[in-house]
Formats: C-alpha cells, sequence, structure tokens
C-alpha cells in the first residue's frame, strides 16, 4: 500500500473491527480509491466521516439490530448491567470511606455481582431475583437502593416483554463494575471540574449514541432514573441520633425533574433513531 | 387503492433500482445510485456497504461474482427474485401515490359522493 491515499484509507479501515476489514477491507478500499481523483492525497471528509461511522457502528454491535425490539432489549439490557455495576460501588466506595463492611454489605455485594453475571449471560429471571434479593436485603435495612431498584424494574420489561431476545454479551461487560466503583470515587477525590466533565462526557456519549448507536442513549437514562428516584423517595433520617427517626419520604427535589426530562428525551431519541436505523 | 407506508428508505430504493439492469460493482452502483436519483442520494463508500449489508441479510441482493482488480477484491452484487419483487413493489406503490395527487379524475373517484365540500 505504498500510495499515500490508499494508507490514509487504511488507517481511517482501522475503525471497522478487524473481520469485518478482512471481510470488507480490499473491496471498500478499492471503490474509495476508484471515486478519488488522481491527484487526490487526502481522504475526502465525506468518505472519511462514513467509515469511521459505520466501523464504529459495526465494531459497537449496532448493526446486528434488525429491529426496534432487538435495540431496545439490548439497550435494556446494557442498563442493568450499568445500574448493577453502581450499586456494587456504593458498598466499595463505603470501604474506601473507612467504613467496615456487615455480613448483609457483603451478601448486597455478591447479590449484585451475580446479578451482572446473570445479566450478561441473558438469564432475565435469574438475574431479575438476584437483584429483588439484593433491594431486599436492603430495605431491611431501611436503605432504598434505587440503583437495585431501577435494575428490578429494567430486568421485569426484558423478562416480560423480551423472554426470547437472549443475546448474551462479552465477559468485557465485567468490567462494569470497577469501571462504576472508578467513576463513583471522582467526586470525591477529584476537584469539581472533572466531576463537570463526567456529566459533560455523560452527555456526549448519548449524543454519539443517538447518533451511532441507539442502545447507548436507553442505556444511559436508566442510569438518570436511578439518580431521579433516588432524588424522590427513599429513608430520610431525622433528628441528631443515627438511626433515631428513618421515614420513607417522598419528595422530589427540583433536579429530579430536569433529569426525568432528560430521560424522556433519551428514550425517545433511542426509540426514534431505532426506527430509522433499524428500517431496510 | 391502499397506499402502506415506504418498505425501503431511499438509498436501499435506489441502490435496488440501480441493480435492475444487471450485476454492478461497489463503485458503479455509487454512480449510478447519484444519477437515478438526480444526485438526491449521494452515498459514501461506508455507507453503501452498510446498505449492500441490510440487503444482503433480508435476501435482496446477492454477491454474484468476484475479480481481482490493482491487487484488491472487486464483488459485483446482483437482484435476487425478492430483491426485484420487492423494488418493482415499492415502485407502485410510490407510483399510486403519485397519481393521488397528478390524476384529478382518479383523486375524484376515490373520494366518490362522500368527500366533505370545503366550507
Amino acid at each position: 500500500m505504498s500510495d499515500p491515499l490508499a494508507r490514509r484509507y487504511g488507517l481511517l479501515l482501522l475503525a471497522y473491527p478487524s473481520e469485518y476489514r478482512e471481510r470488507r477491507g480490499d473491496e471498500l478500499l478499492g471503490t474509495v480509491l476508484d471515486d478519488a481523483s488522481p491527484q487526490q492525497r487526502w481522504p475526502s471528509g465525506r468518505e472519511a466521516v462514513s467509515i469511521v461511522a459505520q466501523g464504529l457502528r459495526a465494531r459497537l454491535g449496532a448493526a446486528r439490530c434488525r429491529t426496534p425490539g432487538a435495540v431496545w432489549s439490548e439497550g435494556l439490557q446494557m442498563g442493568a448491567l450499568l445500574l448493577l455495576g453502581f450499586a456494587v460501588a456504593g458498598p466499595v466506595d463505603d470501604l474506601f470511606q473507612g467504613a467496615g463492611w456487615s455480613v448483609r454489605t457483603g451478601i448486597v455485594v455478591l447479590l449484585a455481582l451475580a446479578g451482572i453475571v446473570a445479566t450478561l449471560r441473558a438469564r432475565w429471571i435469574v438475574a431479575l431475583a438476584l437483584t429483588a434479593a439484593g433491594l431486599t436485603v436492603l430495605l431491611l435495612d431501611r436503605w432504598l437502593s434505587w440503583w437495585f431498584g431501577a435494575a428490578v424494574v429494567a430486568l421485569a420489561v426484558l423478562a416480560v416483554r423480551f423472554r426470547s431476545a437472549r443475546r448474551a454479551r462479552s465477559a468485557e461487560w465485567l468490567l462494569v463494575a470497577p469501571a462504576a466503583v472508578a467513576v463513583a470515587q471522582l467526586p470525591d477525590r477529584v476537584a469539581l471540574p472533572v466531576g463537570v466533565a463526567v456529566i459533560a462526557g455523560f452527555v456526549l456519549v448519548c449524543l454519539i449514541g443517538v447518533a451511532l448507536d441507539p442502545r447507548i442513549p436507553i442505556a444511559g437514562a436508566w442510569l438518570l432514573v436511578a439518580i431521579a428516584l433516588d432524588n424522590t423517595a427513599g429513608f430520610r433520617l431525622y433528628g441528631d441520633i443515627p438511626d433515631s427517626d428513618t421515614r420513607f419520604v417522598v419528595h422530589p427535589a427540583p433536579v429530579s425533574y430536569v433529569l426525568l426530562a432528560m430521560v424522556a428525551g433519551l428514550f425517545l431519541a433511542g426509540h426514534v433513531r431505532s426506527r430509522q436505523l433499524t428500517r431496510l | 387503492m391502499t397506499i402502506q407506508g415506504a418498505v425501503l428508505r431511499a438509498p436501499s430504493y435506489f441502490v435496488l433500482a440501480a441493480l435492475l439492469d444487471g450485476p454492478l460493482h461497489g463503485y458503479v452502483i455509487i454512480k449510478r445510485v447519484e444519477a437515478l436519483s438526480d444526485e438526491a442520494v449521494r452515498l459514501a463508500a461506508g455507507s453503501l456497504y452498510a446498505v449492500l449489508d441490510r440487503l444482503a441479510e433480508a435476501g435482496l441482493v446477492e454477491v454474484v461474482s468476484e475479480e481481482i482488480v490493482n491487487g484488491r477484491a472487486r464483488r459485483y452484487y446482483a437482484l435476487t427474485p425478492d430483491g426485484e419483487d420487492t423494488v418493482r413493489a415499492e415502485a407502485a406503490r410510490l407510483a399510486a401515490a403519485a397519481d393521488i395527487v397528478t390524476n384529478q379524475a382518479l383523486r375524484r373517484r376515490v373520494l366518490g359522493t362522500t368527500a366533505v365540500r370545503p366550507a
């Protein structure tokens, strides 16, 4: 590949997964070179954007979802995995803060980890049972974890509505728990600009997802569901002495309305794009 | 007469239309699509192969031959019988939809006597 234009297009083709490049890379390269002028030395912007966008779609696996239902089931599955990752992150964060783990906390973490494995293997009923058990154990401690709560809802939808959609995810998704632990550490360990950067990064990823892979905004919306509900309902402490007067309170904070509006926007954007991208 | 929603997106429709006259390879498909759509649909190569993948998976196009040009594979794509039926059915649907606008007699016949007169 001595031609500089071919070499540069070859670099862009790295956006595709290796299996696709082996099957199609030469042919795609031949087509863009046929379309190039004899003096052209750099890829055209239009071709470059198309190759990178389609390559990323293939790499993300978005192209294999052929119906809006498939997009929703995979988005829900990814959302449940993210939620369970953050369900693990909370107790681990407590550990970093110096608080010890009770037996009950250990059980909750094990249930969340087992829920992650069951979800990535697309065992909806098993994952739902494990997640509901984690939620119940925490409720016995008068703690309503919306990471577990929202995951229960997402998995219940999968178990009822998408019973037959059972696509297992790769083992790389096990990294969701340590990744969530790392993100959960950020606000305590870094300056505010990094926290803002995390939010900006989340919004950016969702916007890229709307363009390339509608499963991403659907999955991301579930994180906001949990945060919105956490700011709306839960056991709140009254009085100075811990555990002296813990009451269940439903009192939406203003931010909840903003978050729920974002959730609606992300679900709608994901749904509309899934319908567009899965049409022939 | 029933006119249902479009089955095919514009790029798929014009790719299938380009293949009606025989098998073509990627670069020629891009050029034919531009010409047939009066440059309304300009496919970049990445998008073309995404469309061809979807159409092949749906059983509407297939690879019929392959040659090596300048050391690179060049595949020729052709319509399957299903592909030809699909694009012709879509064309008939679009023609029927156009008729409703351009053919006043047809419009009156369809509306019949039940039409609500404008105020």
